[in-house]
């Protein structure tokens, strides 16, 4: 009998999601975000598997250098002759990576400080808010440039440094969405009954005010991209050869007039994927809008 | 008065606000003898909530004491504080914000069971939340629903089963039913009631609303701005009232019988605001007896045996019927 009652239980606890999902694909923009997120991250995957680094990615072949594209090169092939589309989509994966995981540094730091500030209120929260003020008032690029010149130049460093920059936002972002809640009457019920704060915050705070915080999240992913790839653009991101977009914009940089494949295709790449992220979180954020449930 | 489960002495609540101190709470005294009820009446804004809320210290008392179960509790802090609530619970007056949406009806019975470690293994806690359930009139196949399947009277109940898990001494019920229908207010009165008289429960019973209170409450404390006006046992309350205030209030308590003519005393303007009140009677800007007298703050006396009021013309007021 009480075995049955789990069960249930189980079944029931996903409710949230599956309205969260029922709402989602109502929004075809945002499918269509949702479909080529996850084609990304299947190529991502394939490529890492079929794919030689050494072999295909980045040795040099000075007889194919700079060809047009063709049915041989889809995407034409760079100035050391290596071949664009491979090397795009092998590049995937960098994007990804350092999207998702600087967004996880980010979204846990900058969660915790907004949940605190936002439940403790008063002198705790004016310390966290005024210090989230004074990185926001330093240009994002110019910030995680400090932070690479720190700590050196790798793709680990790279994903802190992002992670770092964004995590005034998800601070606000959470502390916004904590005081709604915090006022709340079961709160206070919860405190009657003996539960502690750590557990409030957790068990009773984060579930309500999660929504703002995945909608940030998939937004953040968008961002990081965006910077990761600012940041290869100037040298600062990952180290070379290997094919991170926007090392392989800066690298076709050069020869834009002549050869623009080169830097059109990794830049379109970063704009698709940008751009699926970003209408992920806009339908993501219209489907936990509660004003718009049935 | 012999065996107390609570005694507040000269509680008092300011909160700062950028116009003045508000006096919500202004120098209360109460008592509850164990296995009673006490009710709180009062408008909105006459400071009984805060009351409540001061009691079980969910907001830290300006001054004061408040003596539980013979410990004074006005400077306990966390700990102890938390071993002490396992003896006071509270039932909050909205049943839709007080129980949280995402959590099921057994999660919610279940947290105090839970965060005070009284049961360990999942089994004890599920029989003990069923046992609950029934207790409160709440069917087991509701186990595992959420409370916004469930209406007002049902949710409520679930408030309550919370309230009743720890096998608390006291309960403070914050306009329990004011929310509800008012045939769902007479079977949550009945399971309160019932209750008290199956586990020896004592209860503060916050209200606006003197027609639910007679019926519930052994002894009635009127609050007017943060004051307590008069204060007697029920019958006595409602038989002999004293203060303007307090008739005001009976006076329009609606009688169901057609020949009875309702002579209702009628109350001008609206509660007079609670920052930085002056030194006279708390209502004597909307008292129809006011006088010279008036503009000084009476005190709480002792008029009859067990009957308290706050009013310098309590005895010439005495024999004053509604309609004037």
């Amino acid at each position: 009998m009480f075995k049955k009652k789990s069960k249930v239980r189980a079944s029931k606890k996903r409710s949230y999601m599956s309205e969260l999902w029922r709402n989602y694909k109502k929004n075809p923009s945002a499918m269509i975000g949702l479909i080529i997120v996850v084609v990304i991250i299947i190529i991502a995957i394939f490529a890492q598997i079929t794919l030689d680094y050494n072999q295909d990615i980045v040795q040099q072949n000075m007889k194919e250098r700079l060809q047009k594209p063709s049915s041989e090169h889809i995407m034409g092939t760079d100035q050391y002759g290596r071949d664009v589309l491979v090397r795009v989509l092998y590049g995937a994966k960098y994007s990804l990576a350092v999207g998702i995981i600087s967004v996880a540094i980010s979204c846990l730091i900058g969660s915790s400080l907004g949940l605190i500030a936002g439940y403790y209120g008063g002198v705790i929260e004016n310390l966290i808010l005024r210090s989230t003020e004074v990185f926001m008032g330093i240009p994002s690029v110019l910030l995680a440039i400090a932070i690479m010149a720190a700590f050196g130049q790798s793709l680990f460093v790279l994903m802190l440094a992002i992670g770092l920059v964004y995590v005034p936002m998800f601070a606000r972002t959470a502390r916004a969405a904590v005081l709604p809640v915090r006022d709340e009457e079961y709160i206070e019920a919860a405190r009657v009954s003996g539960v502690g704060d750590l557990k409030i915050i957790f068990s009773h705070i984060l579930p309500n005010s999660l929504s703002p915080i995945i909608v940030q999240v998939t937004m953040g992913v968008a961002n990081g991209i965006l910077t990761a790839s600012h940041l290869s653009f100037l040298g600062l991101g990952v180290p070379v050869p290997a094919p991170e977009w926007g090392a392989m914009l800066s690298g076709g940089r050069e020869f834009i007039r002549d050869y623009s494949f080169l830097t059109f295709y990794p830049g379109f790449a970063i704009m698709i994927t940008v751009l699926s992220f970003n209408l992920m979180g806009d339908g993501l954020r219209d489907a936990t809008d509660p004003k718009l449930k049935q | 008065m012999m065996d107390p489960i609570l005694e507040v002495k000269n509680l008092t609540k300011h909160f700062k606000t950028k116009y003045g101190l508000l006096h919500a709470v202004d120098g209360i005294d109460l008592t509850l003898e164990r296995g009673k009820t006490l009710g709180l009446v009062g408008e909105s804004g006459c400071g009984k909530s805060t009351t409540g809320r001061l009691i079980l210290k969910l907001i830290e008392p300006t001054t004061g004491q408040i003596i539980f179960d013979g410990k004074d509790i006005t400077n306990y802090k966390n700990r102890a504080m938390k071993e002490i609530r396992r003896d006071m619970m509270f039932i909050f007056q909205d049943p839709y914000s007080s129980l949280d949406p995402r959590k099921t009806v057994s999660q919610i019975i279940s947290e105090p069971i839970i965060a005070n470690n009284i049961l360990k293994k999942s089994s004890d806690i599920e029989d003990r939340v069923t046992e609950l359930m029934t207790t409160v009139g709440l069917a087991e196949r509701l186990y595992n629903t959420y409370p916004h399947e469930l209406d007002g009277g049902r949710r409520q109940r679930i408030g309550i089963a919370r309230a009743i898990a720890m096998e608390p001494k006291f309960i403070i019920c914050d306009e329990p039913v004011s929310a509800l229908d008012v045939s769902i207010q007479a079977q949550i009165l009945n399971l309160l009631k019932e209750l008290q008289r199956k586990l020896g429960l004592s209860y503060i019973f916050i209200t606006h609303d003197l027609s639910v209170v007679n019926h519930f409450s052994d002894d009635i404390a009127v609050m007017y701005l943060g004051k307590i006006v008069e204060r007697a046992p029920a019958e006595e309350l409602f038989l002999n009232p004293l203060h303007p205030y307090t008739k005001a209030l009976l006076s329009a308590i609606p009688v169901p019988e057609l020949d009875v003519k309702m002579e209702r005393i009628l109350i001008k303007g609206e509660i007079s605001s609670p920052i930085n009140p002056g030194e006279e009677c708390r209502f004597a800007k909307r008292c129809y007896f006011c006088q010279d007298i008036c503009m000084k703050e009476p005190k709480l006396l002792e008029y009859s045996p067990q009957h308290f009021v706050a009013c310098h013309r309590a005895e010439e007021l005495k024999g004053l019927e509604g309609g004037l």
